[in-house]
């Protein structure tokens, strides 16, 4: 399991073509399946992915929904980025999206009538320091007591998640009627405005953009994102290099809880107005599986972030449009995650599968030029 | 001029034709949204239940499943109300986002099932009585208890849940004033381990009947009371069916053709109560309780199942009134 985990962090695996074209190859197989899976039950496949890229982009609305879906999913998968960077697999992400929420939910709800421009940046302090901190405490773990982040992280998202669950229903609970459970609702001041009318897209996706930018800067273009780097490929190379792995590390794992608290503070501030024991329904583990996939890369992250919220979207709107099932979309999914799992030991296999007949051919015909043999 | 005559014959026929075959697309299209997801044998299912009766008489219909994912609550409201005449919300978590999408669609007729949110013209809200149900099958589990105990799991500690919990005690209590009722509550609807967990610390705790008042999570009150030879009560549609031997009764909630009545009703007069509540109760016949059919082991006896009867009358006249949260 963990040879397995590890195997999935970044090292000397890079974004390259090769990798790209088994992606795209994974993708179609996987769309192609899909497509076989309509015909069986029924269905005009032609029909059945018109209406899925239709639902997604086809109306200002629709559009609206998917880029939403990718901002949540680009910014859980760059949270979970950042942290692999420097070697740590963060599976906490899904608690400190919730304490981000929570600690956002209760600036907005306690500091009512003052300005915007001053509550909405405290809220962003508040969901930053909830994630960043409750990030940082697997962190020291593991800096200090060498205790696996993997399992840590796993088991504080329980902590977090029925923390939350308990102020929402118990000390913080709303006296709104219809309300079952949740935190008051923020100011109405404080609501991000919608980009498009009754879509989910809010002014979240402008903040979501800067910090997708910033994180493509840190992890690509700096200094500190090099050396995050060189601690995530090899810790012990980069500590005789003189780099303060273990402040790295603890960094890296506090910028990526950040991240997912001010995840946490969009769904509160862009949607739901208030914390709700609901608040996110596994989205960091979907942000997951996409930066898996893209290997981490930023911008990989975000492209393949549309893809997947497409997927999503359209899903729902082929249900209802031609009536196949929108389940089929998680199988197309899965097919694709399981090819691209698969995917570097197929890729040794034929390696392996050419390098040995070109050395049979080498072998057998000796009046093959070296050269040529070995291209 | 017999000529004209024939031709304005047929056409005022081929008029009467078309206006007929108008009314028979005049049926309304129906959209059911749920907040969870469907196969839980109980609350969505009988919703979706409801849809199935109306498809029957030509309604065209769909489900839609949010799969407890809140940030598709508001958007499938809206999609549904884009194809559809009808769009039926299921559970109450559909508050909020019905208060934000429904004054912008003023084309739409919204049904929310199982909160009451009353003031917008297009809502028409349906609480059900939960607490007189309840009541009943309360009665019937501490008539049943040996121990004096007797327990229930809920879902969640909220209004809704807690109007079956109200009941539920009154009931035992008038059963046996010395009945003790404990009760769980999981946080969740849609985890059966986390109900048969919950199930078992009831049952070690005394109590030999359980009353499930948690959508799939109530599914492993079912499985524990199974692995203890214990009883249990099902809810919101008969789901004796699924444990005969242990299941006792049910106490149902009939969403799905109280879904019915309000969209049939609009069908027969042009009549939508928007803004206004409907508490469906035991008087208009949605409440009751179901002991399965006569293929099932029955392990109420037919003299209690005759007091039950009497209760039912005493609560539909108001000779007992019965708790509410609401």
């Amino acid at each position: 399991m963990m040879r397995l985990l590890r195997s999935l962090l970044p090292g000397r695996r890079k974004l390259g073509f090769a990798y790209l074209f088994s992606l795209a190859i994974s993708v179609a197989l996987a769309l192609l399946l899909g497509a076989l899976m309509m015909r069986l039950t029924g269905y005009s496949p032609v029909e059945g992915y018109a209406a899925l890229v239709k639902g997604a982009f086809g109306t200002r609305r629709a559009l609206g929904n998917t880029l939403a879906k990718a901002v949540t999913l680009s910014m859980t998968g760059l949270a979970m980025a950042v942290a692999a960077q420097a070697g740590i697999f963060n599976v906490g992400g899904e608690g400190q999206l919730f304490l981000g929420g929570m600690a956002a939910a209760i600036v907005g709800s306690q500091l009512t009538g003052w300005p915007a421009a001053v509550a909405v940046p405290l809220a962003f302090v508040a969901a930053i320091t909830a994630g960043g901190l409750y990030a940082l405490l697997p962190g020291v773990l593991k800096v200090r007591l060498k205790v696996n982040e993997v399992i840590t992280t796993i088991m504080l998202n329980s902590v977090a998640i029925y923390l939350c669950a308990y102020l929402a229903n118990g000390p913080l609970r709303t006296a709104d009627k219809g309300i079952a459970a949740g935190t008051n609702a923020i100011d109405p001041a404080y609501v991000f405005p919608r980009l498009i009318p009754l879509s989910n897209l809010t002014a979240s996706a402008v903040y979501a953009a800067v910090l997708a930018l910033l994180c493509w800067y840190v992890m690509k273009r700096s200094t500190i994102g090099y050396e995050m780097k060189l601690t995530g490929q090899n810790p012990r190379f980069a500590r005789y290099m003189g780099m303060k792995t273990d402040r790295l590390i603890l960094w890296s794992m506090a910028a990526s809880g950040a991240l997912c608290g001010i995840v946490g503070l969009f769904e509160v501030y862009g949607l739901h107005r208030r914390f709700i024991p609901s608040l996110s329904n596994e989205f960091y583990f979907d942000g997951m599986l996409v930066a898996m996939i893209m290997r981490y890369d930023p911008v990989g992250i975000v492209l393949m972030s549309v893809f997947f919220a497409m997927l999503k979207i359209g899903g729902t709107a082929m249900e209802l449009g031609v009536g196949i099932s929108s389940e089929l979309i998680l199988i197309v999914q899965s097919i694709i995650i399981f090819f691209m799992a698969a995917q570097s030991g197929l890729a040794r296999i034929v390696r392996e599968r050419r390098g040995r007949r070109a050395a049979r051919r080498r072998i057998e015909g000796k009046n093959v030029p070296q050269g040529e043999a070995t291209s | 001029m017999k000529k004209t005559m024939s031709l304005l014959l047929a056409f005022s026929l081929a008029l009467a034709l078309m206006s007929f075959a108008g009314a028979e697309e005049a049926l309304p299209s129906v959209a059911v949204v749920v907040a969870g997801g469907l196969g839980d044998r109980s609350f969505y299912d009988s919703a979706s239940g409801g849809l199935e009766l109306l498809k029957a008489e030509g309604v065209k219909g769909t489900v839609i499943e949010c799969k407890n994912d809140a940030s598709l609550f508001e958007q499938s409201l809206i999609a549904a109300a884009e194809s559809f005449d009808f769009v039926v919300a299921v559970g109450w978590e559909f508050w909020e986002p019905l208060e934000t999408v429904a004054p912008e669609l003023p084309d739409t007729k919204f049904i929310f099932v199982d909160n009451e949110l009353t003031g917008i013209d297009n809502i028409y809200a349906i609480t059900y009585a939960e607490n007189e149900g309840s009541f009943l099958v309360g009665y019937i589990a501490a008539k049943l208890s040996e121990t004096g105990v007797i327990g229930a799991v809920g879902g969640e500690d909220n209004t809704t849940i807690n109007n079956f919990m109200v009941g539920y005690k009154q009931g035992a209590a008038y059963a046996n004033p010395d009945i003790r009722v404990e009760i769980s509550y999981t946080a969740d609807y849609e985890d059966p381990a986390k109900g048969k967990e919950h199930a078992l610390a009831l049952y070690d705790k005394g109590a030999d009947v359980i009353f499930q008042v948690a959508g799939k999570t109530g599914e492993g009150v079912f499985e524990a009371a199974k692995e203890k030879g214990k009883y249990a009560i099902g809810v919101d549609s008969d789901q004796k069916y699924i444990a005969p031997d242990v299941i006792v009764c049910s106490m149902i909630k009939e969403v799905g053709l109280s879904v019915y009545d309000a969209v049939t009703r609009y069908v027969e007069d042009g009549s939508f109560p928007g803004g206004t509540v409907w508490n469906a109760n035991m008087k208009s016949g949605l409440i009751s309780v179901g002991f399965g059919d006569e293929t099932m082991p029955q392990q109420v006896s037919q003299a209690l199942i005759a007091e039950v009867k009497a209760l039912t009358e005493m609560i539909v006249s108001g000779e007992i009134v019965v708790e509410t949260t609401r």
